[in-house]
């Protein structure tokens, strides 16, 4: 799962960068409305946390220029200006969920999460597809026979983009650019490394390869 | 109260009726001053024509023909009585009276009653004739003369009456004219306050136009202040949650090194400062009545609300409902979405599936919020809506979190009423507004 983070604080843009690092994401930050604003036009993010108060551009400008070349990005609003009608105005210019600061980066975390799920249609308290279950917060999955295991970091944020995408066909394109940082070393034959890391732990009919095209995850059939 | 129009009415009115008075006085008494001398110098020239006419010897006579026929008519109101020593010659027209009059030296005139108590002009004259002295009195009956002159006085004075009345009913209109700008100027400015306009029109009339200009810079003053108060408030929020939030996310970062204590401490007084902003922030956002600012509609900030409250409890799936009327009030929509927004946000805490909104207009503004949750208990409701008890003191996450809907209802005078709701079951919050929208 891809996330920008656009805030103009140094100190909290770097706190929010760790955390959700730490949380499994691949985190791109912009530091102004006008970089903000380009990232997500460009960048194929899962989600957005936006500050308002942004330097260059405010942050509904920015939101509603996504909004209006049609990008659906599921969008947080991360601001102190809460009072009802800048939250009615929030909402108006297009944004999904509005947090207000000071907050705790548990329930930036959970909303987060929570979008992640309702954008991709299953609503529901966990990550979960027929008997896998995720667990976010440990970074571990569940299979169908109970038995839980550990995933290193880059396992967890595949398996979790594959989850959130089940039945949808990924290329390895795709999957490097939610699953790697923008400057990492994006080598997308690492991509079938973990792939097949994660067969070893869910059982090989889960991932489905599509020569040339790229990976199905899904509930295997009967 | 002063009034204007009672204030010109009896000065203009009082003074041109002194003067019409003094004028009226002045010319009944000049006319009849005027009238009395000429009849006064016609006698005098019927005295010296009496005197041509008159022979002293050998036995006092007059010439009648030396006077006019006038004399001869029994009481026609010329008279004349000639004393030539001990003779007196009367006028035919004086029948058997006499003129009883002094003999003095030279000439005078004097009023007296006349054969049939007319009011008579006299004319005495003393002259010397061959030796003999001889008075003559000649009088003319004042009475028709007098008549005319006070018919005259009359119609003078209906005149000057009719042409005071004119004058007050004319200065009555032209005040009630001249003052009917301030009358719309009354009418624009109560539509400033009900938030209708912002600005008072500026075609008004030249004495008044100085007047609207004050009060347009004042309200412009009034809104810019309230503007820049605002915003100052809002960046001053932004400059202290930032760090405030970076304080927390410190505190709370296990791998720092801080024991328990002072991590608890730390996340202890920066939940206070949270707080406190809060608090203090929401309350100067009110603008409270007197403010003019953008109407609040229910058709359109409902639904607005219903649909932010909505996704931010998304995990909840809540059923928000509204029935509102299709009408503006004109107060500070920013007061009206914080109060609303604090009562679904409260409501949606604690409902299970449900929420309704009622707005009515039947009299004033009419908000009511209710729920489907657990409700409050009557002892809690009670301790609740007793008076002097501060909402905002409760411990966060107990109580209601009413203190900013509380201070708005009173900043706009209305009243705030808790109870259990018939329809939902749960909290019923019902806010009324004495708005004369």
């Amino acid at each position: 799962m891809r996330v920008l983070v656009v805030e103009d604080e140094s100190g909290l843009r770097a706190n929010l960068k760790q955390a959700l690092k730490a949380a499994g994401y691949v985190v791109d930050v912009a530091d102004n409305g006008v970089d903000g604003e380009a990232l997500g036009h460009v960048e194929p993010y899962d989600a957005i946390v936006l500050d308002l108060g942004l330097p260059r551009r405010s942050g509904l400008d920015v939101l509603r220029s996504w909004r209006a070349q049609g990008n659906p990005v599921p969008v947080i609003i991360l601001t102190a200006r809460d009072a009802w009608n800048e939250k009615v105005a929030g909402f108006q210019a297009g944004c999904d969920d509005y947090l207000a600061k000071p907050f705790h980066m548990e329930e930036l975390l959970a909303r987060l999460s929570a979008l992640l799920r309702r954008a991709s249609g299953r609503p529901g308290q966990e990550v979960a597809v027929g008997d896998i279950a995720l667990d976010e917060e440990r970074q571990t999955v569940t299979t169908a026979d109970g038995t839980t295991h550990a995933l290193t970091g880059t396992e967890f944020r595949l398996l979790r983009y594959f989850m959130l995408n089940a039945g949808k066909l990924l290329s390895k394109s795709r999957l490097t650019d939610h699953v790697y940082e923008y400057d990492d070393d994006r080598d997308s034959n690492v991509i079938e490394v973990y792939v097949n890391r994660l067969r070893q732990k869910l059982g090989r009919e889960w991932i489905e390869t599509r020569r040339g095209q790229g990976y199905i995850f899904r509930k295997p059939g009967p | 109260m002063i009034s204007l129009q009672r204030r010109l009415g009896l000065g203009i009115g009082a003074g041109l009726a002194l003067v019409l008075l003094a004028v009226w006085v002045a010319v009944g008494w000049s006319t009849l001053h005027m009238s009395e001398e000429y009849v006064a110098s016609r006698l005098e020239h019927d005295a010296e024509n009496l005197l041509a006419g008159l022979r002293v010897k050998p036995k006092p006579s007059i010439n009648a023909e030396s006077v006019g026929t006038v004399y001869r008519r029994p009481h026609s109101g010329h008279y004349y009585t000639v004393t030539v020593g001990d003779t007196t010659l009367h006028s035919r027209s004086l029948w058997d009276d006499t003129l009883q009059v002094a003999d003095r030296d030279g000439s005078y005139t004097v009023r007296l009653a006349g054969p049939q108590g007319q009011p008579l002009l006299v004319y005495v004259r003393r002259y010397e004739r061959d030796g003999q002295r001889v008075l003559i009195a000649v009088a003319e009956d004042l009475g028709p003369m007098e008549t005319t002159i006070d018919e005259f006085q009359n119609a003078l004075g209906f005149i000057f009456v009719a042409a005071l009345v004119l004058v007050l009913v004319g200065t009555r209109l032209g005040i009630r004219r001249g003052l009917a700008p301030l009358d719309g100027l009354r009418h624009e400015v109560e539509r400033v306050e009900r938030g209708e306009t912002a600005q008072l029109p500026a075609d008004a009339p030249t004495e008044v136009a100085p007047l609207v200009d004050a009060l347009n810079r004042l309200l412009r003053l009034t809104a810019q202040r309230l503007a820049r108060s605002r915003s100052a408030l809002g960046d001053l929020a932004h400059a202290l949650k930032t760090p405030l939030a970076l304080i927390v996310h410190t505190a709370e970062d296990r791998d720092s090194a801080m024991d328990e204590v002072t991590r608890a401490r730390l996340l202890k007084e920066a939940e206070r400062i949270r707080e406190l902003v809060n608090r203090e922030l929401a309350r100067a956002r009110v603008a409270g009545a007197a403010s003019p600012g953008q109407h609040f509609r229910p058709e359109e900030d409902v639904p607005a609300l219903a649909n932010v409250v909505r996704r931010l409890y998304a995990e909840r799936g809540l059923s928000i409902t509204w029935s509102v009327p299709a009408r503006s009030f004109a107060v500070d929509r920013e007061d009206m979405l914080e109060m609303l927004g604090n009562l679904l946000d409260n409501a949606a805490k604690w409902a299970r599936s449900r929420v309704h909104v009622t707005v009515d207009d039947a009299p004033g503004l009419h908000l009511v919020v209710e729920d489907d949750g657990p409700g409050c208990p009557p002892e809690k409701l009670d301790a609740i809506t007793r008076r002097g008890v501060r909402l905002d003191e409760e411990t966060p996450g107990t109580g209601l979190g009413l203190s900013i809907v509380r201070t708005i209802v009173s900043d706009y005078g209305g009243s705030l009423e808790l109870g259990r709701s018939d329809t939902l079951g749960g909290l019923r919050v019902a806010a009324r507004f004495p708005t004369h929208a």
